[in-house]
């Protein structure tokens, strides 16, 4: 059985539900179709206009990204791109959404650019849906079926066990899985339809850079201001979103660096923000900390309370284990940009920049192209979704192109 | 005299709180010194967290490294080839476990120490003994781990050894009844894990009229399942002297990372270190040390560890000193109620942990 919000859940037969798959197959529309940017636009209204939005903050940034003027905006730079005469923009078909069990708005934007995109789709729900979630899923599903586009859009809950994922797989055109590397290896094995094109998005990790003479230089105010925007990029998912940073390089050729400046800075935007570390996170912290200075990965680190540990570490001592979240992030002092690029593997996905000008962040995504890196955007923006992620524009893969030679 | 031999030349469990610490701060500074000078990663961590505090003023004060270290580092203090045996803590499969380096030293060190703390509620000469567990424990490689060599560190302290159960756990009762005609009119030497004391033994062989009331039980571990099934210490105690009127009966608390140290049950159901040990209660949000009476994260001492840096560790589990010298000669230190393990900790992410069962 597969339970599908039509628009409550109601649990129905597999076999039910695949027939409905199938009679999706050729109900796609044209990319950026009106009555779709309607839709989208209408959803970020009511989530926007709801109180429960307010208490999370994760929907208020995703209700002000699908805004009916980012989306045109969206519309018109991509039109502009890819439009030729040549050619004909058309949807790709069904399109499958595995948005990972504990980020809860991926599922969203994942939806959206397919929907946009002019696909139809089947998207599973994260397994462990919070109250709030909850009520997100049903203002959108509640949209859909008032546009009449209930039939269309599939938004279920299945269990990973049996073959269900495997004969929806079949089905689809386009899957994009999310959750890490283990589960994109697990799914990536089940075919799509032969033409199908499979998206995963994998383990990342992601990190900091500030220019030290421009941190240096600034006031009190503007540091702060940088540890507030620092707070959000790291503690929005308790440091364990792709783009949470792990490590703040200071970038100086004099070697100055002002890390235990900013790390007091943010730990008052902490407590401010009522963020608090579970004793048990702040235990595997130091378990996390320990090991890598036994390892020589880091030689000094210091607790600031149970939701804030910094450790320091050289360049040349490698990359220690940075898996850990929860508010650990490792200072390193580099001399010049490129330096930054010894770091980089092909995991790394975003890079959040302070006091960099446009030529030097060019230099950089220079240098760490043949290794890694997706994404190097100004500090506070490290969550900030975007069509183009992990280096893929996702419209694009999300459409089709038809040619026409006269 | 080092530290060491002073508490282990008293009466074991008579040392008071204050006169310990004085003798534990000396011993735990020179163990801190002794693994600095001999551990590359240990002196690497006192330098790196600990801004290279090798001498401390007060027990407080001593460098502490997480308990779960062991599990994701090598950590020893002697030469490899001088190794003689690694010892794992108990873990589910998958789980990361422990691993202990232990060299003789140290070894003949927790022999003496655990044999000087039984030797208070066993009396000085060895007794007849009665394993709760099943002879195969340690025959069994896969049985080898903390269970197999709990089973076997203790039954040096016990002679005529029978086991009470049989390979698949069930009473062996024809082996517990030849040994009560044998042994049960003196004074005899049980022993075995919580869960199974309780699920394999007092479950199964209640209502049968047998007579333990000469035992002396000493019974650690698993008090997971124990929760589980709603029985606290209280009417573990209470059971056993109604059914087989045994009230001879010491829980200890203990671990693999600080073999050889038992907190071993007093009379008053709280849990007593031995002279060479101490335990030290952390609030877990400033990981200061709190006053009696209040809970929060254990953190337990001991002067045995020489092979390895564990003479100082923060455990993963909650407690409360609710006893201070309470009983001259008999209990006499911190008596420690363990309330259990501490929350486990979650964090949301980008990666999902449910994919291995996904794509069969």
């Amino acid at each position: 059985m597969i339970r599908v919000w039509s628009p409550t859940p109601q649990l129905i037969a597999v076999d039910a539900f695949l027939a409905q798959v199938d009679a999706m197959e050729q109900e796609g529309v044209a990319p950026f179709d009106s009555a779709r940017l309607e839709l989208i636009g209408e959803v970020s209204r009511r989530i926007l206009a709801d109180p429960m939005a307010r208490t999370q903050p994760q929907f208020v940034a995703l209700g002000y990204w699908m805004r009916r003027s980012a989306l045109s905006r969206m519309k018109i730079e991509w039109l502009e791109r890819h439009a030729s005469q040549d050619e004909v923009l058309v949807s790709r078909g069904v399109a499958l959404h595995l948005p990972p069990t504990n980020v809860d708005t991926i599922f969203v934007y994942s939806w959206v650019l397919s929907f946009l995109a002019g696909n139809t789709n089947i998207v599973r729900l994260p397994s462990e849906r919070s109250e709030a979630v909850e009520w997100l899923i049903s203002v959108i599903i509640a949209a859909v079926y008032e546009a009449g586009m209930g039939q269309q859009h599939l938004f279920c809950a299945f269990d990973h066990t049996g073959d269900i994922l495997a004969d929806i797989s079949r089905r689809c055109d386009l899957r994009l899985i999310w959750g890490g590397d283990a589960k994109v290896d697990a799914v990536s094995r089940l075919p799509l339809r032969p033409d199908g094109l499979s998206i995963g998005f994998p383990d990342r990790t992601s990190a900091t850079m500030i220019a030290s003479a421009a941190y240096l230089a600034g006031d009190s105010s503007s540091r702060d201001a940088l540890a507030v925007a620092l707070f959000n990029d790291v503690f929005w998912f308790d440091q364990m979103g792709c783009g949470s940073p792990r490590v703040v390089f200071w970038v100086d050729p004099e070697g100055r660096e002002g890390m235990a400046d900013l790390a007091e800075r943010l730990s008052q935007v902490i407590s401010q923000r009522g963020y608090v570390g579970e004793p048990a996170t702040a235990i595997a912290k130091m378990v996390a900390v320990y090991g890598m200075l036994a390892d020589g990965k880091v030689h000094r680190s210091e607790h600031y309370s149970n939701a804030l540990d910094i450790a320091y570490a050289d360049i040349q001592d490698g990359q220690g284990s940075t898996k850990q979240g929860g508010g650990f992030l490792t200072s390193v002092t580099v001399g010049d940009v490129a330096d930054i690029a010894t770091w980089v593997r092909r995991d790394m996905q975003t890079i959040t920049h302070y006091g960099f000008d446009h030529a030097e962040l060019l230099r950089l995504a220079e240098n760490i192209g043949s290794q890694g890196g997706y994404r190097l955007v100004p500090i506070g923006q490290a969550l900030m979704f975007d069509e183009t992620w992990d280096g893929i524009p996702l419209i694009t893969h999300m459409t089709r192109r038809i040619v026409v030679r006269v | 005299m080092t530290a060491l031999q002073t508490l282990l030349s008293e009466a074991p469990y008579s040392v008071p709180a204050e006169r310990r610490s004085a003798l534990l701060l000396q011993g735990l500074n020179d163990l801190t010194a002794h693994h600095y000078a001999h551990s590359r990663q240990y002196e690497r961590i006192v330098r790196g967290a600990w801004a290279n505090r090798i001498t401390a003023e007060c027990i407080e004060d001593v460098p502490y490294l997480p308990v779960s270290l062991f599990k994701t580092t090598d950590l020893r203090s002697v030469r490899q080839e001088d190794v003689r045996m690694t010892m794992t803590s108990s873990g589910t499969t998958g789980q990361a476990v422990s691993r202990i380096a232990v060299d003789a030293e140290t070894s003949t060190l927790q022999q003496r120490a655990l044999a000087n703390s039984l030797s208070h509620v066993l009396g000085g000469k060895r007794l007849p003994m009665l394993v709760i567990d099943t002879a195969d424990v340690f025959k069994n490689p896969q049985l080898m781990s903390a269970r197999g060599a709990g089973v076997l560190g203790m039954m040096r302290f016990g002679h005529d050894h029978a086991f009470a159960l049989d390979p698949q756990l069930a009473p062996d009762i024809t082996a517990v009844r030849d040994f009560l005609d044998k042994h049960g009119s003196k004074p005899f030497f049980m022993f075995g894990f919580t869960f199974i004391v309780w699920l394999q033994f007092y479950e199964e062989l209640k209502g049968l009229g047998l007579d333990f009331s000469n035992g002396i039980l000493i019974h650690s571990g698993g008090w997971k399942k124990m929760v589980e099934r709603a029985i606290g210490n209280e009417e573990f105690r209470a059971k056993f002297l109604q059914e087989f009127g045994l009230r001879h009966i010491h829980n200890f608390y203990g671990m693999v990372e600080q073999l050889g140290s038992i907190f071993l049950e007093g009379a008053d159901g709280l849990l007593y270190p031995p002279n060479f040990s101490d335990v030290l209660i952390r609030c877990p949000e400033t990981w200061r040390v709190l006053p009696y009476g209040e809970m929060g994260i254990i953190q337990v001492v001991s002067l045995l560890p020489r092979s390895y840096p564990g003479h100082s560790l923060l455990t993963e589990d909650l407690g409360v000193i609710e006893a201070v010298d309470p009983e001259p000669r008999r209990w006499m230190g911190h008596g420690v109620r363990v309330v259990g393990r501490m929350k486990r900790a979650e964090l949301r992410g980008c990666s999902d942990v449910v994919a291995t069962s996904m794509a069969a």
